[in-house]
């Protein structure tokens, strides 16, 4: 088994060699640059290879080859990270120095690495040669290369594992191609030492598993074919997961639930180690901000969920949007406009818009509700990523002695948003009067509830668990979070308490996500990313609508909005930080946020996707090629057909010929007789030829040998030379241009003697292809 | 389908086993590039068994050996010849023939696509060293898909028979039947017209006796016949090969019988040569097929040495002595014996009055089992036999020599044994 001539065994380790480089493409969305690790990747791999097709063919024993390799390899990382041709204490320190760090890297950056940190490729090229090494070793030294899909699996399996959406479907369709290349090679070796050659030897074995394999087996045929089932397959079962697993999010499940509730995902979005920008807003004037993604309507007891929208065709965000609900037409407003381009990491099925537009065009694919006016997209496989729409802010200004003035909400929004559940914990409530105890109005009560919050003494804002931070929006968080002990969290539970303590007090509320803050990166330009990911309440004031208030406290929201400025508020910040926002938002937002570099947080998970939703890209382009693939399948049939007919006229014998006309006459649907002779054949064959061109608006045209006396003559020329060529002595001679030019005769005179309609059947769905 | 998913080889199975698991575990676990994974790996050998499963295989086989008789030790070619009847190409086939493990190890081929009426042919040598009749197929084809997890077998059907005669040593020419001339060529003469079996009556000649007319054949011919009294000269021998399994020790090759059968072959092909007419004897009896052979050498011992190819041991307990009635008088007797014990005593005795002076083989068979010396040559010798110990190894041509000196030592009483009979 190891003794295979060098010949033998060359394409094998070309063939091995290259699908696992193509199975580490999956590795490379771990880093920002993936050529930065699959190009010096591929120069291992060629120095590895080239070392094991030299001892393999110095015939050296099985064990001795795979420690040759993986001597290489530890030369290789000696010279590339030692920096020293020969290891020496120094450079072997060295490298192992590099190791530590290329882990410590590893475990502090989440995915993508940055192409600045070198060190990190360190771990993951050791690895990769080490499983090519294992490969080579599998498929080419032992010759077991369904073995050698092991090692593959596992390279596939890793980015399954620490990213979310796992290996993309190109590379998967590569490395399955290679794979199966692999196999398909090494049994041709394997059927090729099998026995002697039956019949004229032929030398080329390394083609002759390709070679002789009728159609039908086909390595590519049966390949392509299963490839592109294993492609597709999963595509049309979309609801698989959630079938199986109700409400499971493990690992990569998150996707799911960011799907219906956005706000879940808030926390971590946060709580990442970078800040990635997710969109540029450009626009006039001042700074935008309050962008919201989602409305969250109903609180079920366990989190705040968006509930339903009715999204009609009608209702496209492509112009003019109707006003936001509640806002009266009397309301002055500012009006501004803004592009908005979203970046490809950031994929959501919820439009960010500023609080209020009146106009958006972003395309048929996104739709608002009219109750609840945020922009859905209309099919869930269509993202945010990468898109890019205009729209017109148009900001109501509000008064705040409106809002006192304001009468009750309508009966329908009351009952709609003032419903809670009944295991609310009783603490709500009772905060809720005592913060409130002796305010007037719906306005002073939201006032009263914000800047209790917004109170240094009473809660503090904080991401982090250690620090007591409550993680979610539950019931159960939420009593944490407003006990006395508790009372430490971020936007999440602040939004979600006020706008809970609201309904209780029977102020309609809702919860919104969004973004809070953008970074000025341009003149004109703003930019938010995910540190900017924010939740606050709104809450229902008539005439004006969703009114938006802010109770996270200064750490995080510096502002508050202008209209619940009141006079006493104790907080109130100095009116000079609203007209220079920037300096004071950079400077206080993020460093309470986060801390800027993510190695000080070493529990960070790889587990953090830089994308917000499921990505749909995958689907469509899975769609393209079938779609492709069901638009050219009627065509396959008549082009298998003619690409037989060009063979056996190519082929020039009679017998080929007389086959031809054979599948000519089924295709026609004509009863060919088999098993008679060739004479009586054609005499049957004889009554079935029409005149050509057919003669016009006949619909039934006229056949016999006398309506086409050439092609009669023909194929009476054509049943001799087969009399001959089977039952004479001597065959004859093939002159296969004048056997070519008969049989398109009697061809030709046998389509005309059909009608027009089977004419065109045996032209694009041949019978003869069907039977045998 | 199923004839496909039943050729799965063990790479198959294990494929469609990983496939089936990792499917499932990414549906339990929501991994859908797993699913993808899992979906390749379970759709590989089913698509490969249904392609394989779909392939009809319409070829037809000739298989011809040449030659069909051969010699222990020489080789003879089989040619195979396949033709492919379908109306397409065939595709890879692995051919395979069966043949007993005598002949060697099963020749394989490859056989990288047939077109539609193309047909080839290859050929291929056995031998073996042991006699016997040896079946040549049928010749298995698998069919197997390009990435070697299914494989089907399917057989041709059609065997051809190779015979492959005993080995035989030439030997030194000793006088038999006590009709030693002096001359060392004891050759019998030569006939008149046609040989002895079919003549019984002729055409009447003039100066025939008329006492001799044959009348109910001149009757039936409208024509005078005359019996026919004088015989032309034939010389005749008999063969006795004792086959008792009692009588031998050891088993295949190395046996006792198989040593006797080898003397015996030699020796039969020693007196064909020499223009006598076999007859070959078992403890059996004779066999019919195997009666007086014709005299022409070739046939003759071609015959011969197939009936000794194929002859195996047989459960008799003692020697027939039927053939006696048949054994004219004076015919030469050539026996090789196994163990004889004294229930042989009768029938050695009827064969000792029947023949003139009967020469005897005895192959001392324990030697070829435990090695304790014995046989059972002074005995017979005792009975008026001329009889020599075999043992393992004892070349035939001593052998022969030595059993012509002993005959020649002590004529027995009869005489004109191989002057042929009357």
């Amino acid at each position: 088994m190891s003794r295979r001539p060098l010949l033998h065994s060359l394409p094998l380790a070309v063939v091995a060699a290259l699908t696992t480089w193509v199975a580490f493409w999956s590795w490379g969305s771990f880093f920002e640059l993936p050529g930065d690790f699959l190009r010096p990747l591929a120069g291992g791999i060629l120095l590895v290879g080239l070392v094991g097709v030299a001892a393999r063919a110095a015939h050296l024993p099985l064990l001795l080859v795979a420690s040759c390799q993986l001597l290489t390899v530890f030369l290789t990382a000696n010279v590339a990270w030692g920096s020293s041709p020969w290891p020496t204490p120094r450079s072997l320190t060295r490298t192992v120095r590099q190791v530590d760090t290329s882990v410590d890297a590893l475990t502090t950056w989440a995915p993508p690495v940055p192409a600045s940190t070198d060190a990190a490729l360190v771990v993951p090229l050791l690895g990769a040669l080490v499983l090519y090494l294992l490969v080579d070793l599998l498929a080419v030294t032992l010759g077991r290369a369904p073995l050698a899909g092991l090692p593959l699996l596992a390279v596939q399996t890793v980015p399954i594992s620490v990213l979310d959406d796992g290996v993309s479907w190109i590379v998967f369709t590569a490395t399955a191609a290679c794979f199966l290349g692999l196999l398909c090679l090494q049994e041709g070796l394997r059927v090729g030492s099998w026995g002697r050659h039956f019949g004229s030897p032929r030398d080329n074995d390394l083609l002759r598993a390709l070679n002789g394999v009728d159609p039908g087996r086909h390595p590519l045929a049966i390949g392509s074919v299963v490839v592109l089932l294993a492609v597709v397959l999963p595509l049309l079962m979309p609801s698989y997961r959630v079938a199986l697993l109700p409400g499971g999010s493990g690992g990569a499940g998150d996707n799911d639930v960011r799907i219906t509730n956005p706000i879940a995902d808030l926390h971590r979005d946060l709580d990442r180690g970078e800040d990635i920008p997710l969109l540029q807003v450009t626009t006039t004037g001042e700074r935008p901000t309050y962008l919201r993604i989602s409305a969250l309507t109903q609180f079920s007891g366990v989190t705040w969920t968006p509930g339903n929208r009715d999204l009609p065709a009608a209702n496209a965000a492509d112009g003019n949007v109707p006003d936001p609900p509640g806002l009266s037409a009397s309301v002055r407003r500012d009006e501004r406009a803004m592009a908005v381009q979203v970046r490809k990491q950031f994929s959501s099925l919820w439009l960010p818009t500023p609080l209020s537009v009146s106009e958006v065009t972003a395309g048929d694919d996104w739709r608002y509700d009219r109750a609840i006016m945020d922009f859905h997209s209309a099919d869930n496989s269509i993202t945010t990523a990468g898109i890019s729409y205009d729209l017109v802010e148009s900001r109501p200004l509000i008064e705040r002695e409106e809002l006192i003035r304001a009468r009750p909400a309508p009966y329908s929004v009351l009952t709609e948003y003032t419903k809670l559940p009944d295991d609310l914990p009783r603490i709500v409530d009772d905060l809720a009067r005592d913060v409130t105890q002796g305010e007037a109005s719906d306005y002073d009560k939201a006032v009263a509830l914000q800047e209790w919050f917004r109170s240094p003494e009473n809660f503090t804002y904080s991401l982090e668990k250690e620090e007591g931070a409550v993680i979610g929006n539950g019931n159960a968080a939420l009593e944490r979070f407003l006990s006395p002990e508790g009372r430490v969290g971020y936007c999440e539970q602040f939004s979600a308490a006020m706008a809970l303590m609201a309904r209780s007090l029977g102020i309609p509320a809702r919860v919104s996500v969004g973004f809070l803050r953008p970074d000025r990166v341009g003149p004109n330009t703003y930019e938010f990313s995910s540190h900017d990911l924010h939740a606050w309440p709104e809450l229902w004031f008539d005439g004006f609508g969703w009114v938006l208030f802010e109770p996270t406290p200064q750490d995080r929201a510096t502002q508050v909005p202008e209209y619940t400025r009141g006079g006493e508020g104790p907080d109130n910040p100095d009116p000079s930080q609203s007209v220079s926002p920037s300096t004071s938002s950079s400077a206080t937002a993020q460093p309470t946020t986060r801390p800027t570099r993510a190695p000080e947080v070493p529990e960070s998970t790889g587990q953090a996707a830089p994308e917000q939703e499921r990505r749909g890209g995958p689907w469509l382009l899975g769609l393209v090629p079938l779609a492709l693939v069901l638009l050219a399948a009627p065509l396959v049939p008549g082009l298998l057909r003619r690409r037989r007919t060009r063979r056996r006229l190519a082929e020039g014998t009679v017998e080929a010929a007389w086959l031809e006309l054979r599948d000519t006459a089924i295709d026609l649907g004509r009863s060919w007789p088999e098993g008679r002779s060739p004479r009586t054949t054609g005499r049957e064959a004889m009554a079935w030829l029409g005149a050509v061109p057919p003669a016009p608006g006949e619909q039934r045209p006229a056949t016999g040998p006398l309506e086409n006396p050439d092609a009669a003559r023909a194929l009476d020329q054509l049943v001799g030379r087969l009399e001959q060529a089977r039952y004479a002595a001597d065959a004859g001679y093939d002159d296969s241009a004048e056997l070519t030019a008969q049989v398109r005769t009697v061809a030709a005179a046998l389509a005309a003697g059909a009608t027009p309609r089977v004419r065109r059947r045996a032209r694009w769905l041949p019978a003869s292809l069907f039977t045998r | 389908m199923r004839t496909g998913l039943q050729g799965l080889t063990t790479r198959g199975r294990s494929f469609l086993a990983a496939g089936i698991t990792a499917a499932s575990a990414s549906l339990v676990l929501g991994q859908p590039a797993l699913l993808r994974i899992g979906l390749l790996l379970a759709l590989l050998p089913l698509a490969c068994a249904v392609v394989v499963g779909r392939t009809r295989l319409d070829v037809r086989l000739e298989r011809s050996v040449h030659p069909l008789l051969v010699s222990a030790g020489q080789p003879a070619e089989v040619r195979l010849t396949l033709v492919n009847q379908a109306r397409r190409s065939t595709g890879l086939l692995l051919l395979e023939e069966r043949l007993p493990y005598a002949l060697g190890t099963r020749p394989r081929f490859v056989l990288a696509g047939m077109r539609s009426g193309e047909s080839r042919s290859v050929s291929y040598q056995v031998r073996s060293d042991v006699r016997g009749r040896f079946e040549i197929g049928p010749l298995t084809v698998g069919i197997g898909d390009p990435f070697g997890l299914v494989e089907i077998h399917r057989q041709v059907p059609g065997s051809i028979a190779l015979v492959v005669t005993p080995r035989t040593v030439p030997l030194p020419d000793i006088p038999v039947g006590g009709m030693w001339t002096g001359t060392g060529d004891n050759r019998p003469r030569a006939f008149t017209v046609g040989s002895a079996e079919d003549v019984t009556v002729r055409d009447y000649r003039i100066g025939d006796d008329l006492r001799r007319v044959h009348w109910r054949s001149s009757a039936r011919r409208g024509e005078l016949m005359v019996r026919r009294e004088e015989q032309p000269w034939q010389s005749r021998a008999t063969v006795l090969l004792d086959n008792r399994a009692s009588a031998h020790r050891g088993v295949g090759a190395a046996s006792s019988l198989e040593a006797a059968v080898l003397h015996a072959a030699s020796i039969a092909t020693h007196l064909a040569g020499h223009g006598f007419h076999i007859r070959l004897v078992t403890a059996d009896g004779s066999d019919p097929e195997l009666a007086w052979h014709d005299r022409t050498a070739p046939q003759s011992t071609a015959a011969l040495l197939e009936s000794l190819a194929v002859l195996q041991q047989t459960r008799q307990p003692h020697l027939t002595t039927d053939w006696l009635v048949e054994q004219h008088q004076g015919a030469l007797l050539i026996a090789l014996f196994g163990q004889l014990d004294e229930h042989d005593h009768a029938a050695l005795r009827r064969m000792r009055l029947h023949g003139t002076r009967p020469m005897a083989l005895a192959l001392d068979v324990e030697q070829w089992h435990r090695g304790e010396a014995g046989g059972d040559a002074a005995w017979l010798s005792g009975l008026g036999w001329s009889a020599v110990t075999v043992r393992p190894g004892d070349p035939l041509p001593a052998l022969w020599h030595e059993l012509g000196r002993r005959s020649r030592q002590r004529p027995g009483r009869a005489t004109g044994l191989s002057g042929g009979n009357r």
